[in-house]
Formats: C-alpha cells, structure tokens, sequence
C-alpha cells in the first residue's frame, strides 16, 4: 500500500483506540438513593416494535408515546421492520443513548437476546412485549403469539364441534410471529383430532396475496370447513376472496391481532372470530410498569417480572361488549 | 426471443433446427407443459372459474410487466417498479379519502407513476448514469415518499366507495382488473406493432447508433418508455388499492423482481431489441399459471421460493444458448 | 447571423475524482463531515459504546462488501449476497446447536456452504454465459428458500435456540482491547483482500479481465478461471459475515439479509468499484461501508423512522453513482484530450532516421525468417481480403508493410498474429511450418502485436501491467515476487527509456507512454517478432522520435519489427524494407532505399483511371451546403467547403485526417466546437442526427454494422427507419402498403438481392447491406447525402451499382459529399474534389484535374 492509505490506516487504527480506551473508562450508571420514590419527568423511552406498518402495532407505538408522554417522558419509537438486524441496531443506539427503559417487541426471540443482555448488563431494564427474549430481563408483557395460536385453534374448534377440514394461510416464513403462532395452533390441534389441515400456503401477512391465494385454494377444494389466516390482513383477504366466489357460507374465518378492520368484519358478518389482544391494555401495561419501574429506582439486571396479559376470542357473541381498537 | 413483426414471405436463412424451434415457441410448449402437468395434479386447474382466477391474479404483474418491457426492449431496465406501484396506490386511496372520484384518484396516481418513470429517464439519459443503478436508488427514493406522505399509516378505502368497482367490478364474467389488463396489453401490442414509436423502441434497444444515426429522437423515445413503465406501475397499484381497501406503505415491495423475472421468462433479453410485449405478457401469464398451480396443489411456500429460481434461470440459459446458436 | 457554434461547452469534470487518492479524500472529508454532524444532532453518537456498536454493525456489511468488491472489480455483480449470509448462519446454527459440533469445525463448513453457493453462481455465469444479474437474481431466490427450509426452531424453550458455545460467540460479540472481535475480523479481511489484490497473480487478472478486454485476449489470462474465482471470494466472505452475524445475535436468524444487496452493492461503489468493472479497492469499500453504517446509525439514532432512512440512502446511491458515470466520463474526456494534443509532425522536421540506412539482411538462405508468410490467402464470403501473398521478415529488419484502406494489411496481420487461420498458403516460424490457432499460441511462438488501441489495464502500475500474465512468483503460490516483478520490468522498461515512473498507475499516463507499456510487454515475454499496426496515429513529434529510437533498439536486439503505417514519410525512416499491397495482392517488396515516393504511390494505386468515369460533369446549381471554419479538437482543424446541387463532392484523405468526422459533425452527431454551416443560405446547426434529418440530409456511414443498421429489423424495417412519420397515417399509425410500397420501391431501384423486404436484414451480403442502408435515406428524397466510404466491403457488382445511384441522385439535383479511401472511386464518381489531411482541406481540384497521384500526394503531405 501506499504513504497515503498507510497514514489513512494508522488515523483509522489511533481512533479505534482512542475510543476503545475511552469506552474501558466508560462510568456505570450511579445507583439511585435507596428509598426515595424518583421524578420520572424528562427521562427517556427508547421503544423498538417489531413493524410499524400494521395498524394495531402501529397504535401501540402511538399510545406508548402519549402515555408516556403523561408521565413526562420522552418516548422514541422505532420500526423494526422485522428485521432483526434492524431491531439489534435500535436497541443499542438506546443503550448508547443511555435511556432510562427500553421498551422491545422482539421479532426473533434468540436473536434478540444478546442485545437485551447487553442494555441489562449496562443497567437499562428492559420491558419485551407480546414476544419473550431467551435471556432473564426486566419485565414481559405477554399476550404471547404462541397463546393466540392455541386460543384459534380452541375458536375453530369450538365452532366446528371439533371436526373439519382447515386451510392454513402463513405469514412471511421465518419470522418469529408467523413460528409462535403455528407452533400454538398445531399443538392445539393435536388435541382435536377431528379437526384437519388440509392446505397450507405463505400469504406474506398480505391482504391482497392472502385473497389471491386462498381464491386459488378455493378451486382446489371442495370442502373446506375454517381459515386459519395468520394474521387479520390474511384472513380478512381470504374472506374477500370467499364472497367473491360465493362460498362465504359454510366457512369459518379466523385471523389473530384484533385490528380495527377485524372487529368490523366480525360485526359486518364477514369473518367469524380472532384472538385479540386488548388494544389499550398492551401499552397501558408497558409504559404503567415502565414508569413503577423508574419511581421506584429499579436498574437493569436487578428485577425480573412477567405480566401475563390474557388474550381472548373474539366473536360474533361479543363482539359488542368488549372493547374494540381505535384503529 | 421472436424477432419484430414478420411482413409476409420467408423470413430468415437457417434451419429450423429444435433449438432454433425452442428459443421461438419455447414458451408457449412451456406453458403447455405446465397446464398440463397441473392438469393432471388437480381436476380443478383447468376450469374456467380457475382459469379466470389466474386472469385476475397476474394481471397486475402483467399490466406492470408491460412497462417493464417496453423499457427493456428499448435497451434499459426499471427496479424502481415496485415503490411507484406502491405510490401510485397511496396517492389513489389519500384522494378517495378526500372525496375526490375515483376517476380522478385512478389518474392522480398514474399520472404520478409517469412522472417517477420521466424522471428516471431524464437521469439515465441525461446523466448518462447506469439504469439499473438510478432506478435502484429510486426505488429507495420512492418508497420512502410513501411513507413521508403517508406517515406510516394505512390508508383505507371508505366502504361503499364507488372506487371499489375498479378492482372489485366486474365487466360480464370478466374482473375489471382483467379487463384493464387484457385492454393494455392489446394497446401496447398494437402500438408496437403498429406504431412508428413501436417501432422505434425496437430501433433504440436493437442498435442505438444506428437508431440514432436514422434521425430518431432516441432521448424522447426512452424518456416515453420509462415513462409509461412507472405510469402502468402506479395504475397496478391503485388498482390493488381498489380490490384490497387499502393502502399500506410497503405496498408493492418485491414486486419489481417479479416483472423482470416475468420478462424474461417470456424471452425478452436484457440487452434491448430483442423480444415483444406479447411475450412480456405470456411471462406474467406464465409465472401466473405457475404460481397458482403451486397453491392449488399445495406445494409448500419455501420450495415454491427455490422452484421460481430455478425456472427463471433456466429460461435464460436456454435462450441465451439458443441465441448463441442462431448467430 | 447566428453563429452556429456548439450548444454546450465541452464538458470537464474533476480529473482525477475517479482516481483512488482523491475518492479517498472525499470520503474522509464526508466521513468527517457526518460524524461531526450526528455527534452534535444525535444524542448518544459520541459515545464509546455507540462506537463500538456501529463498528459491529460495520463488521457485517463490510464483510459483505469487500467480497461484492471481489466480484464487481472482475465486471461482475452479486445481488445474493444477503440469501448466502442467511445460509451460513442457518447452517452454522444448526451444526452448532442442533447437532453439537464444535465451533472449530461448524465454521469453516459453513465457510465452505457459503463457497459453493458462490461457485454455483460463479459457474452459471462463466459456464452458462447467463447474465450476472439474472443468475444472482435466481440464487438470490433459491438460497433464500434452501436456507429456510433448514431452520429449525422450538418455540417452548427460547433457551434452546440460543448458541451458548462461548468460543463461537466470541466471534461476533467478543472485544479485544475493547474493539469488537468481528472489526478485527474485518479489518483483517480487508488487509487480506487487498494483499490478494495487489500481491497476487489473481488479484492482477482480476482488474485485468474487468478492465480491458484486449489486454487479457493478449496475455494468456483464463477469465472464465478468474471470474469463477472472484464469485467464490464472494460466497466465502458473505458466508463469513453471515457467521459473524449468527454470533452476534446467537442464532440463525430466518430473516436476516433481506435486502441488504442494495446496501451492499452501494458500500462498493461509493468505495470506488465500477459497474464497468476493472476498479475498486479495499480500503475504498472499507470507506464505503463504514460511510453506510455511520449515516444508519447516525439517523436511527436521531429518531429517522427506518422507512425515511430509504429516502437517504436513495440520495446517497445516486449521488455517488452519479460521480461514478461522470468521473469516469472525465477521465476519459482527460485522456482524449491527452491524445488530441499530439500534432502531427511538420514535414520540415522529419529526417532520414539512421535505422533506413542499416544494411539489408543477407539474403543467403540461411538463418531463414524470423517469420514467412508463403502464398496465403483469406475470403470473407464472396470477397478476397488476401490473395497469394508471399511475405517474409528477418530478425533484426523493420519491414513495412503499406497499401490503402482495403489492401488487406490488417487481414494479414491478424492471420499473422493468430487471430484469423488462412484459407490458403502457410505460415512459417523460422524456416518451419507452424499453424497459428489462436494468439497465445502466436505468443508462444514470439509474435506480438501493438494493436492501435492500447492493450493497458488502467488500473495497474506500468510494473504490472508489462508483466501481465507473466508474473513472477514467490514459493508461496500465487503470491507475487515483487522485487522481481520489478526488476524484470524495469529491465525493460530502462531499454524503452523509461518514460514514467515505473510505479505509475496506467491510468494517469497517456497514450504514447501506454504504447511503451505494449511494446514493453512484449519485450518483457521475449517476443522475436513485433508487428505495429499504425502505432504513431496519435503521438506528437518528440513521442514519435522516441518511438523510432526504441525501434532501432529492437533492431539490434534481433527483433523482427513489421511496421504498418499510413504515412509514407515515417517508412523512408524507419524502414529498411517496404511491401505493397494492393487489393489483397503483393505488388512488390523493395529496399526502402531503392524506392521513392512516387514509386510507392504508384504501386499503392497502380490502376488505369476507369474509362467509365462519370462523363457528366456538373458545374453545380445553387449552393446547398457551406461549411465555415468548422472544428473539433484536433480532428477539425477549421474545414471549409461548399457543396452545390447536382454535384458530387469527393472527399480524399488518408485515414485519421478527419473525414469521418466532418461528415459526422455536418450530420449533427458530434458536437461542433466552433464554425458556422448553413444551408441553401440559411443557419444550419443541427443539435442532433433529428435536425440534420429534417432538414433533408441523409448520412451512410463508415461501418454500417455497428452505426447503420439494426441487426434484429429486416430490409424493409431498416428502409423505412429514417421515414417512419412518412410511412404513416397521422404521423404515428404505420400504414404497412406505404411501407411495402416504399420498401419495394428501393429493393427494386437498388436491386437489392434478396428481393424479400421480411428478409432479417443481418443475412444479407455486404454489398446488399449497404444498398440497404443507401436505400433508406433515398427513400426521403435528401437534399443532400453525406456518404462515408461506399463501397467498402461491397463486391464489384454491387459496387457499380451504387455508384449508378449517386450518380442518378446528383442528376436529380441533390447534393452528395462523397468520403472515400478508395482513390480510383474518388476519381469515377466525383465532380469536384477534395483532399483533406491532418483537418483540414488542402487541396481542392474538379475531376478533369485530378489523377491518382496528385490526390495521394496532396493527402500525405508531399
């Protein structure tokens, strides 16, 4: 190599230095006065969800900010895209920034781990939701995909007196929430043996791919008893495609999320059922535990709780009478 | 793959040797291969319920591939496709939302898919940058408009819009979306064949000296061709807006590798001059037919991803072996 | 009266922004510039855990940058970058976890997967021919799908899909003295590429074969071996990175990789790689990525939604392509510029060099040539480049080898060379037979060729590029030995007069000190015979001279040195020997002593004056055409002339005195610098061939495969090209009867064969073809035709009747400007012409004034 990369390198190679240095020096955040309850105006939020272009996560983000913004604080929420790369590069920019809590929706519960074993170690708690991380952390509030799979499979079941034929309509394969879910549904499954799937296919989360798809499927099959779609844009396309070709009768349709346009749906008559999570009691929950958390001094690595949200079918039977989602 | 229009008589010296018989009617024995294998698989595939459902599924694939290849035949190539797909249908769905007709939402959001292709055009001509490189970075560009305009949130087509005739009407047995499909393509056919800008895509993309040197406006022909590709792009999107409901901001990600794929497995190479919008469109038909055949037999969506790779490499490669022969 | 200068100045962009030292300056400027803006805008950027965490960040894509770099310095593109990330932490994962395996050993399989995903890629495009771009586009798929298929997961115990080996984790989340393991695992990934790059066989073949094409058809570089190479570094380094990550997160993530080949792709060209091919380094890419990281990271921190981000990073691509496209334009603009500022030599100042007066070899018949043609001969369809042509060259001579456009000097060259194989006659090396397959085996045998275009790869040093292919090496394989590299260039290099620096980069020097690097080259692989082909086209004087010195220093060395030139002046002085060929034919082998000017122009022309010459000559009616003062560079040097209907004006010259030019810058497809055109009076200055083809001129030019047809349209498709609106109702609806009627109408006027108008117009004849293009500017009825060499390539007949149609054009009071090489067809069909040299007209003479030898001397400058 030449003079000028040879200097190029050494610049390179005394700044890595430097700010190794530095960061050996880096102080630990100073341990709170024990027993005083803490002012948690001004502190910062750092919330990572897993995408925000769907409604009903997208809401969550928006009430976190706002709820935490009536405990005065400062709330960053960011889209994860569900990438975990993408979520792991979130998270430490929040450690980095020194927050006060993190907030994480995690889209892959192993990958994620090391980087909430890192904001622990570095004393932020960390407060997952909906999805749990493989390393011991602060605080979950589960309203687990895994639960919602089963509590589908409990729905369908129920409705079809335990037998019937069931189309499947997965997610983007490889993400954790299309895993979680299946693996719920399937081994709920295992315990109605009448019950049957008889077609599986990826419809990408997709309202318009799960239309396409399941109006193929509807060619295929004669029979076909529930839908299963994965998540609500799914099974509200499939259900599209069922009125289309006239076969709406006869067929059951299950999302799982509880968005806006589910619960209309279920009104409307158009789709029959979906495990939801309560809209407001996900970020109620997060940011109300976040902020006891802060008064009461709690550091990362030093508490570790969960908060199991129950999850619950909803149907045409109660539909009016539980609360619906803003969005 | 089969040269410009044949005015009568003889064509060409040259045998009609099988591989000469391939790289010509290849597609169509491969799309007939394939019916019939589904065929065989499923009594269902060839019925005309089916039938019509594949019409309906590719014709948005298909109204895009047209743009597509007419800017590949004129010696170019356009990722950005999928974000102009997906702007063309945020715009559409935000002017129905703010009562404007559906007429006027259709041509707002093709006219602004033109205006993405004229500004392509106008830096890869004008610039002399790469096309695949400039439309790459609109492709970022674009997709991060959508959702500046659209603030990350969904936007949902009000029900009972008349809008909802565009993807949902139907003309006789005929989807409105097919009907615009198979109305396009019988335009960009006749215009190719019949025009003088037909033609002088050909000229452009099959020797740019010498079309140049002929007179032609080789900028204004290119700058037409991106054009109309980002126009029928942005049309594709408002009208899965309008079958769908909804507008949501990663609408059309992925899609751009799928009318390139769909272009060349109809035979259009990418060099320019070589190929016609009526294989563009039996490509689309092509990977439609095939896509639907893996639904309906149930073939699992991962190995579904692996076959799509495996057809689109070996329809290059035998066309590029077959027109390495020909020479 | 407007002046009908030049719409847009000549562009010049920064020279040297496409050179390595400056991209690195400006990315460091930028580099600065941002993180001096995030560390003040984004809270937490200057931080010592931020750092350390974009550093890991970097490792990642840097990772898989420096193999994209790999593959776009060998032209190539990877867009599976992403999919073969996923596999290798997939599989590593699984082996690890699943199956127990020790890190020690799941590494480097999953090393190895990632290998033969780019084997497999490597080998579909070298193997297959199948376009980079879709072949990456497949794989990207199928990887993808494969690499799902293979995940495993337990969904009730989230512990188990942890990888807890420790010594695997360190990989990705380990620090050493507080840097991140994976950046000293990248940073020695860089080093490693770039000693691979520039120490290495390999890394010389690579920018070779991305970089000029000739330059590795010449040497005997395998690009297909080299190609296959750079793909599998590709699959290795994302596999690499795709372990790293897998350490980092402790798992395989399913869906990690999606999308970041544009990111990736972008990281290399930013750092310098090239779509073009050829160019790119490490620490350049190195930049790039860490330029990609830092703006990620920057705005994610200051809150930019991820989705926003894409809008930047479409910026940033853009512009740095952007600079890309243009610098490269520059640099060529540069260059350009560098090989118009070579004038040709005054004649006052040329003298006899000392090398014309050595003694003539011994003509005992031992030692026999160096190298003898005997009786060869060659025919491209119907026509004879070379007939029975007897040639030989002994070691230690400088023959020349003279004849005009068309005598079939570069036919013989190229069977000479091993280029072309002889229909008849044979080939011998030293008294024996030999048969020449292809041109390595002509290296082998000691012949090299200067070729006109410069054999160079601009990215390497004049030390490297000398020794190309040929690259001593180290016990260690493929690593090369520098020092000796270097001394067996400079050996030669010195002989040559060392022109530049011997570190020079290609790039920088111009072409006549590229030319030394050719002839250095093949010095350097020991060749016995040296064939130049027009080597001073575009040298100055004191460049010529040189080159002339060097010659001589070949002579003594017992080189064969076979010289090629237009220019009879340099024969006389350089030369001891000189052969005429005249249409394929030799006239006759002569001492250059023994031989004068005009007895060479006689036998270069040699021919009776066609009795058949236009008999009509026409004074010309009102002035159509008028040049002023036109010029470009230094190819115009300030034409003026006139063309009057019913006249045709010939246009005489040798090559590369600027004929091709005028007619091309009078048609509007090159811009004018200054000069005013006017026609039937008024302003002329056409932007473009559209305006020059409204007006009503019409334009055949010199190659009509490569600028005057299109390969895929048949004959009438090509006929009715220029005439499109003509040919149809409304001016856009293509009425095929006017098309048929118009196509048929020129088939039948120029008895063009076959008369099929569906005819694939690439199946014609030369001769058709031509009448082909003819045909479509007749069809407009032009006021004016510009006719670049007529008949070149065209057999006898079809040559006659081409001339019968300009000569029938004029008569309808068109005008037509004839260009020709050809001197007896300058003189049979011209009214009035022209002689045209070093850019400018010199000399101008009606036909009845006008032979052979008047037209040859005023065009070489008697």
């Amino acid at each position: 190599m030449n003079g000028a990369e040879r200097r190029m390198l050494m610049k390179v190679a005394l700044l890595t230095g430097a700010a190794a240095g530095a960061q050996m020096l880096w102080p630990r955040r100073a341990s709170a006065a024990p027993g005083k309850p803490i002012d948690t105006k001004g502190m910062k939020v750092g919330v990572v969800l897993e995408t925000l272009s769907h409604p009903l996560i997208k809401y969550w983000g928006d009430e976190c900010a706002r709820q935490g913004a009536g405990f005065g604080m400062l709330v960053s929420v960011q889209d994860g895209e569900r990438n975990v790369q993408k979520q792991t590069s979130q998270v430490e920019a929040f450690i980095s920034q020194r927050v006060n809590f993190i907030v994480l929706q995690a889209t892959d519960a192993a990958g994620l781990s090391p980087a909430v074993k890192n904001a622990e170690q570095n004393g932020i708690p960390v407060i997952t939701l909906n999805q749990d991380v493989a390393v011991r952390h602060t605080g979950f509030v589960g309203m687990g995909h895994y639960a919602m799979g089963v509590q589908v499979a409990q729905g369908i079941a129920e409705q079809l007196d335990g037998k019937g034929k069931i189309v499947v309509l997965e997610g983007v394969q490889g993400t954790g929430a299309n895993i979680q879910r299946m693996a719920g549904f399937n081994d709920e499954l295992k315990k109605h043996p009448g019950l049957v799937v008889i077609a599986n296919q990826s419809a990408a989360f997709d309202r318009k791919k799960g239309h396409d798809v399941f109006q193929t499927i509807l060619q295929g099959q004669p029979e076909i008893n529930a839908v299963f779609g994965v998540n609500d844009e799914m099974a509200l396309g499939a259900a599209q495609a069922a009125v289309e070709a006239n076969r709406r009768k006869g067929i059951r349709f299950w999302g799982a999320d509880g968005e806006l346009d589910m619960f209309k749906g279920i009104q409307s008559g158009l789709v029959d059922g979906v495990s939801a999570i309560a809209a407001n009691a996900v970020p109620d929950t997060v940011m109300n535990l976040g902020s006891w958390l802060m008064t009461a001094g709690v550091e990362g690595g030093k508490f570790s709780g969960r908060v199991e949200l129950p999850p619950y079918n909803v149907t045409s039977t109660n539909i009016n009478s539980v609360p619906w989602p803003a969005a | 793959m089969s040269t410009v229009q044949r005015p009568g008589g003889r064509l060409q010296r040259g045998r009609l040797t099988p591989l000469v018989f391939l790289a010509r009617y290849g597609l169509y024995v491969a799309l007939l291969i394939q019916v019939a294998a589904f065929a065989a698989q499923s009594p269902n595939f060839l019925t005309a319920a089916n039938l019509l459902n594949i019409l309906q599924q590719t014709s948005t694939i298909g109204i895009m591939a047209i743009g597509q290849t007419l800017v590949i035949l004129a010696g170019g190539i356009d990722v950005s496709v999928g974000s102009t797909l997906g702007l063309g249908g945020m715009i559409a769905a935000m002017a129905i939302r703010s009562g404007a007709s559906p007429a006027i939402a259709l041509i707002a959001g093709t006219a602004a898919g033109f205006a993405v292709g004229v500004v392509n055009g106008a830096v890869i001509f004008g610039l002399g940058v790469d096309a695949f490189i400039t439309t790459l970075a609109t492709l970022n560009i674009g997709r991060g408009l959508v959702y500046v305009l659209s603030n990350q949130y969904n936007v949902n087509v009000p029900d009972g819009s008349p809008f909802f005739a565009l993807g949902r009407g139907h003309i006789g047995p005929l989807p409105v979306s097919v009907v615009i499909f198979l109305l396009l393509f019988a335009l960009a056919h006749v215009v190719e064949r019949h025009t003088a800008f037909g033609r002088s895509v050909h000229a452009v993309g099959g020797n740019r000296a010498a079309a140049l040197l002929s007179g032609l406006r080789i900028g204004r022909i290119r700058l037409a061709a991106y054009g109309i590709s980002g126009a029928c792009a942005a049309l594709s999107g408002v009208i899965i807006v309008s079958q769908v409901g909804l507008a949501v901001p990663y609408l059309g990600s992925g899609y751009e590798l799928d009318t390139i794929a769909a272009a060349v497995v109809g035979g259009v190479a990418l060099t320019g001059g070589v190929g016609s919008v009526l294989v563009g469109a039996v490509g689309s038909i092509f990977i439609g037919v095939f896509l639907n055949g893996m639904a309906l037999i149930d073939v699992p969506s991962i190995w579904q991803m692996v076959a799509q790779g495996v057809v689109i490499i070996s329809a290059v490669g035998l066309y590029g072996a077959a027109r390495a022969r020909m020479q | 009266m407007s002046v009908a200068s030049v719409s847009r100045p000549p562009r010049t962009f920064l020279p040297g922004i496409d050179g390595g030292l400056a991209r690195a300056r400006g990315l460091a400027i930028a580099l600065t510039v941002l993180i001096a803006a995030f560390s003040a805008a984004a809270p937490g950027f200057a931080t010592p855990y931020n750092f350390n965490e974009t550093l890991r960040d970097l490792s990642i894509l840097g990772m898989l940058a420096v193999g994209e770099a790999f593959v776009m310095i060998g032209g190539g593109i990877d867009l599976s970058v992403g999919s073969v990330l996923l596999i290798a932490g997939i599989v590593v994962d699984d082996l690890i976890r699943l199956h127990g395996w020790n890190a020690a050993a799941a590494v480097p399989a999953a090393l190895a997967v990632g290998g033969m995903a780019g084997l497999i890629n490597g080998l579909a495009v070298t193997r297959l021919r199948i376009s980079a771009f879709i072949v990456t586009l497949a794989s990207l798929y199928v990887f993808r799908g494969i690499g799902l298929s293979l995940y495993r997961s337990d969904v009730h115990d989230l512990q188990a899909a942890l990888i807890d080996d420790d010594s695997f984790l360190v990989l990705g989340q380990g620090n050493i003295l507080g840097i991140p393991i994976s950046f000293v695992i990248f940073g020695a990934l860089v080093l490693c590429g770039a000693f691979v790059l520039r120490r290495t066989r390999f890394g010389v073949h690579l920018y070779a074969v991305g970089g000029n094409e000739l330059a590795t058809r010449l040497t005997r570089i395998g690009v297909g071996r080299v190609q296959l190479s750079a793909y599998v570094i590709g699959g290795l380094c994302s596999a690499l990175a795709g372990i790293v990550l897998a350490s980092r997160l402790q798992t395989g993530a399913p869906e990690a990789g999606l999308g970041e080949e544009f990111d990736v792709i972008a990281a290399a060209v930013i750092g310098g790689a090239s779509l073009f091919g050829g160019r790119g380094t490490m620490f350049g890419t190195f930049a790039g990525a860490t330029l990609i990281a830092v703006l990620a990271k920057g705005q994610t921190l200051i809150g930019v939604p991820s989705n926003y981000q894409s809008l930047t990073r479409g910026v940033v691509i853009l512009i740095a392509v952007a600079f890309d496209a243009l610098g490269h334009r520059g640099a060529e603009v540069v260059r350009l510029r560098g090989a118009r500022m070579a004038q040709a030599r005054p004649a006052a100042e040329r003298q006899p060099h000392p090398a014309a007066d050595a003694p003539l070899p011994v003509t005992d018949p031992t030692p026999p040539p160096a190298l003898e043609a005997v009786g060869i001969g060659k025919s491209f369809l119907e026509i004879r480049a070379v007939a029975d042509v007897d040639f030989a060259v002994y070691a230690g001579e400088v023959h020349a080898i003279v004849g005009e456009n068309g005598a079939g000097k570069s036919t013989l060259i190229r069977m000479l060379s091993g280029v072309l194989q002889p229909d008849a006659g044979e080939i011998r090396i030293d008294g024996a037979r030999m048969v020449i397959d292809d041109v390595a085996k002509g290296q082998q045998l000691g012949i090299a060729v200067i070729h006109q275009e410069r054999a160079v790869v601009p990215e390497l040093t004049v030390a490297q590029n000398i020794m190309l292919g040929y690259e001593p090496v180290t016990r260690l394989p493929g690593v090369i030995d520098r020092n000796s590299l270097l001394r067996k260039a400079e050996e030669v290099w010195d002989r040559l007069g060392a022109p530049a620096p011997i570190g020079a980069v290609a790039r920088s020097l111009g072409p006549s000190v590229q030319q030394v690097i050719d002839i250095a080259r093949a010095l350097a692989f020991q060749a016995r015979i040296v064939i130049m082909d027009e080597p001073t086209a575009t040298l100055t004087h004191q460049e010529t001279a040189r080159l002339f010195e060097i010659i001589g220093g070949l002579r003594q060395r017992g080189v064969a040195v076979i010289y090629i030139s237009h220019d009879l002046e340099e024969i006389f002085e350089v030369a001891s020997r000189v052969t005429v060929l005249r249409d394929g034919r030799r006239v006759g082998t002569l001492a250059v002593r023994d031989v004068d000017r005009q007895t060479l122009i006689r036998m270069m022309i040699g021919r009776e004056i066609d009795a058949q010459a236009r008999p009509f000559i026409n004074e010309g009616g009102r002035e159509i055409l008028a040049v002023r003062n036109l010029r470009r560079g230094v190819t115009l040097q300030g034409v003026d002339l006139t063309v009057r209907a019913g006249e045709v004006v010939g246009i005489a010259g040798l090559v590369g005195s600027g004929r091709s030019e005028l007619l091309r810058a009078i048609f509007g497809a090159d811009r004018r610098e200054s000069g005013e055109m006017t026609l039937y009076g008024k302003p002329y200055a056409p932007a473009s061939p559209t305006d020059a083809a409204q007006a009503g001129i019409g334009f055949i030019p010199e190659d009509r495969k490569r600028d005057g047809l299109v390969p895929g349209f048949s004959t009438s498709q090509n006929l009715t090209l220029p005439s499109l609106r003509a040919v149809s109702r409304w001016g856009f609806w293509l009425d095929r009867k006017r098309e048929g009627t118009l196509a048929l109408t020129m088939i039948g006027n120029l008895r063009i064969e076959p008369a099929v108008p569906g005819w694939l117009v690439s199946h014609l004849s030369g001769g058709n073809q031509q009448k082909v293009v003819l045909g479509k500017w007749l069809a407009r009825s032009p006021e004016l035709l510009l006719v670049d060499e007529p008949t070149h390539g065209v057999d006898v007949g079809a040559r006659e009747e081409i001339y019968r149609v300009i000569d029938e054009l004029a008569r309808q009071g068109a005008g037509v400007l004839v260009v020709s090489s050809y001197l007896p067809e300058v003189l049979r069909i011209s009214d009035r012409i022209l002689v045209m040299r070093d850019g400018r007209i010199v000399l101008e003479v009606p036909r009845t004034a006008a032979t052979e030898e008047i037209l040859l001397h005023a065009a070489t400058q008697g």
